[in-house]
């Protein structure tokens, strides 16, 4: 386990990270998430002892993060870090062994991942010459290679198109499988609910909200209702506490008021219409996201529904 | 394998293999092997002349002869280098020839205009077809003086042979008394040649490698390298490693340039003196000690300067800024080179003592003093020692700024945000 706690930083009197605490399980893939700026860079290059909290402790499995812990974590750097003018082969020789392997292991390891990701052509190719996309895999092998306990991954998706995101969380669910631990940060709430375990939500560098996403997903208000009668309306809605959303297909959707009961306007409904379907719907992680790095008093509105 | 000796690998193979330390490397070798070539290619070209003078001595004092027994040069082809003719035609008959090609030249000796027999004031002029070239302009001046003074010494009735002995060379070697009492002391004109260049390829590997670190600090900085290699090692092991690989670079080509020169000498010289560059090196005038100093006194040099390129260029984001932070490194080795050229003719004087012994003036100065003079033992083991210290004290502050500065971007980072990571 990854335990984060009490954690801050400051940059020119800025505080970047504040008083963070939370816990990253082993053996999950964990979305570590915020908006821009919210800390989440800044954290993971604590965790790598890269930089060093103002105050606070990181610890893995209860020690510090020494140099030779952190040999067995792998990193990808948010903004792209590769030798530009090295091959790709040699590129990814030198990082295998810098990150531990031996030269046979290595030699061997640089050949498997180039073969997987469709790129062992480009070996003998300088970095530069290849396209973003390409040069985005080869930096996500720099910090897979070497099978990391814990790999820190900013943005792994970036510049990805569908089939290689796709070949990249095949991987990733691979390595979790194996009882490895992987932490990455996404924009793409979609790709984060179905590819993550736990997640944890930062702004402004505190903690908003962490847990498994299941259970965020159970546990958050339920603010989207589902509605199908058989006259396929609801008379006098705007007497009710809902506000009227698109979407719905064969059913109607609305969003709750943030101070109605659903049980009462379950209730109102049932007086008034034949009711086939009433459901409260899990918000999505894109909707809890908003809600959770919004302001405290504007909760999850309408504007959290679209 | 340990994670400095793979980032120095990573570091000496990249630069070994890229197209500027072929080409530097390249350029370094014509340099050296034209550099040897070159002056005596030229001095051939005109050495390889002979000149056919025809001499008029209008004194009737026997210049001719003595002319004709002192210029018994050879070329260095063998055959006579002047050859001389006697001749008492006017001197518009003797033009006349010239022009015609007869002679290459003529020289006519006289007395000086309204001079009487009795004053022994005596005019030569010499004229050729072509210029004369410095050596022979200078040969002839030479020879033509000291036949006027034969001539003078036999019209006070020496004797022939005393005179003759009286001409006896003397056999000039100029050497510096070496501070040890044995071993041989070294000519000077010959160590200060040979000193001179490698003063100025000291200095010039020093600026030029250190400012390899720089940018490679800074291309790492910009490309963002770093952050995964501080995730695989520390910014010293960093720091270190990349110091030491540059500097393998540069000793690499130091050998290669060593070994080319060495072998022009060797093929050159066969013992004899060679011209490099217009100054004379003689083989046996190549101490190793001086080599072994060069070595010594470049690293000490080159370390204390490559940690201050390397912190510096962790304080830069862009390769556009890579200059603002060499030029105050660059500046006091400028200063420090100019100085090292005035130390070479005064290498005893109180200031290039001093300066032998101050931290990062001392590498260039020491070597200064070693290689045209015989600094006291203790000064240079003072030179080495303080050396020593002020490369561990600039690693260990370097790789403080280095640790702040590396992961600092976007902002141009203060030089009180350096000292504050120093405490």
């Amino acid at each position: 386990m990854l335990s984060i706690r009490n954690v801050t930083k400051r940059f020119d009197g800025i505080v970047a990270v504040d008083d963070l605490s939370f816990d990253i399980p082993e053996g999950c893939i964990f979305g570590f998430l915020g908006p821009n700026g919210a800390g989440k860079t800044t954290t993971m290059r604590m965790i790598l002892d890269i930089i060093r909290p103002d105050s606070g402790t990181i610890t893995w499995r209860g020690l510090p993060v020494s140099e030779e812990v952190r040999r067995r974590f792998g990193y990808l750097p948010e903004e792209r870090g590769l030798y530009q003018k090295m091959k790709v082969g040699d590129e990814l020789l030198f990082f295998a062994r810098l990150l531990g392997l031996d030269s046979l292991t290595a030699g061997r390891k640089v050949g498997e991942w180039l073969e997987r990701f469709g790129i062992d052509d480009r070996r003998n190719s300088r970095v530069e010459e290849l396209s973003r996309g390409n040069q985005q895999k080869v930096q996500v092998i720099t910090a897979l290679i070497h099978e990391p306990e814990l790999a820190l991954l900013d943005e792994p998706f970036t510049a990805l198109d569908p089939i290689n995101a796709e070949l990249l969380e095949e991987e990733l669910r691979t390595i979790r499988d194996a009882g490895k631990t992987v932490v990455l940060s996404s924009h793409r709430m979609e790709q984060v609910e179905e590819l993550c375990d736990n997640i944890a939500i930062i702004s402004q560098g505190r903690l908003k909200l962490e847990g498994g996403v299941a259970e965020i997903r159970d546990r958050a208000v339920r603010r989207i209702l589902n509605v199908r009668t058989a006259s396929g309306r609801v008379k006098g809605a705007e007497d009710l506490p809902l506000v009227p959303l698109e979407g719905g297909r064969d059913y109607l959707r609305f969003s709750l008021r943030p101070d109605a009961d659903p049980q009462a306007v379950l209730a109102a409904l049932m007086e008034r219409e034949q009711i086939q379907l009433f459901s409260l719907e899990r918000p999505s992680m894109q909707e809890i996201f908003i809600a959770a790095v919004g302001d405290e008093d504007d909760e999850f509105d309408e504007a959290g529904a679209g | 394998m340990s994670t400095v000796w793979l980032i120095i690998r990573r570091e000496f193979r990249f630069r070994v293999r890229s197209r500027g330390f072929l080409l530097i490397t390249i350029i370094g070798l014509l340099a050296i092997v034209g550099l040897s070539f070159a002056p005596s290619l030229i001095n051939s070209a005109a050495a390889g002349k002979q000149l056919k003078l025809a001499v008029a001595d209008r004194t009737g004092k026997g210049f001719y002869t003595r002319l004709k027994a002192d210029l018994v040069d050879s070329l260095p082809g063998g055959g006579a280098r002047y050859l001389l003719f006697q001749s008492s035609a006017p001197t518009a008959e003797l033009q006349a020839k010239v022009s015609e090609g007869g002679y290459d030249g003529y020289v006519v000796v006289d007395l000086a205009s309204g001079a009487s027999a009795a004053s022994e004031a005596y005019r030569s002029t010499v004229a050729t077809k072509s210029a004369l070239s410095a050596s022979d302009e200078a040969r002839l001046q030479v020879a033509l003086s000291s036949a006027a003074v034969y001539v003078r010494l036999q019209d006070r009735g020496i004797a022939g042979s005393d005179v003759a002995q009286l001409f006896s060379p003397v056999v000039v070697q100029t050497e510096v008394l070496s501070g040890k009492s044995t071993g041989p002391g070294k000519a000077s004109t010959d160590s200060y040649a040979l000193t001179y260049v490698l003063v100025l390829l000291l200095y010039m590997t020093v600026a030029v490698y250190g400012s390899y670190v720089a940018l490679g600090v800074i291309e790492e900085k910009s490309s963002r390298v770093v952050e995964i290699l501080l995730s695989a090692a520390r910014p010293f092991q960093l720091m270190i490693g990349k110091v030491l690989g540059v500097g393998l670079t540069a000793l690499v080509q130091y050998v290669v340039w060593l070994a080319a020169g060495g072998a022009v000498l060797v093929l050159r010289s066969a013992g004899g003196a060679v011209n490099v560059g217009g100054l004379n090196v003689k083989l046996s005038a190549i101490d190793p000690w001086v080599l072994l100093a060069f070595v010594v006194f470049f690293l000490l040099g080159f370390f204390s300067y490559a940690a201050l390129f390397a912190a510096g260029g962790s304080l830069v984001s862009r390769t556009e800024d890579a200059q603002q932070i060499s030029t105050p490194v660059i500046l006091p080795l400028v200063v420090i080179f100019v100085v090292s050229i005035w130390a070479l003719s005064n290498p005893s004087a109180p200031l290039a003592v001093v300066l032998s012994m101050v931290p990062l003036a001392s590498p260039i100065m020491m070597f200064v003093r070693i290689g045209v003079d015989s600094p006291p033992i203790w000064q240079v083991a003072v030179a080495i020692v303080v050396n020593l210290g002020t490369v561990g004290v600039l690693i260990w502050m370097a790789a403080k700024v280095f640790r702040a500065g590396v992961l600092l971007y976007g902002r141009r980072v203060s030089l009180s945000a350096a000292f504050k990571a120093l405490r």
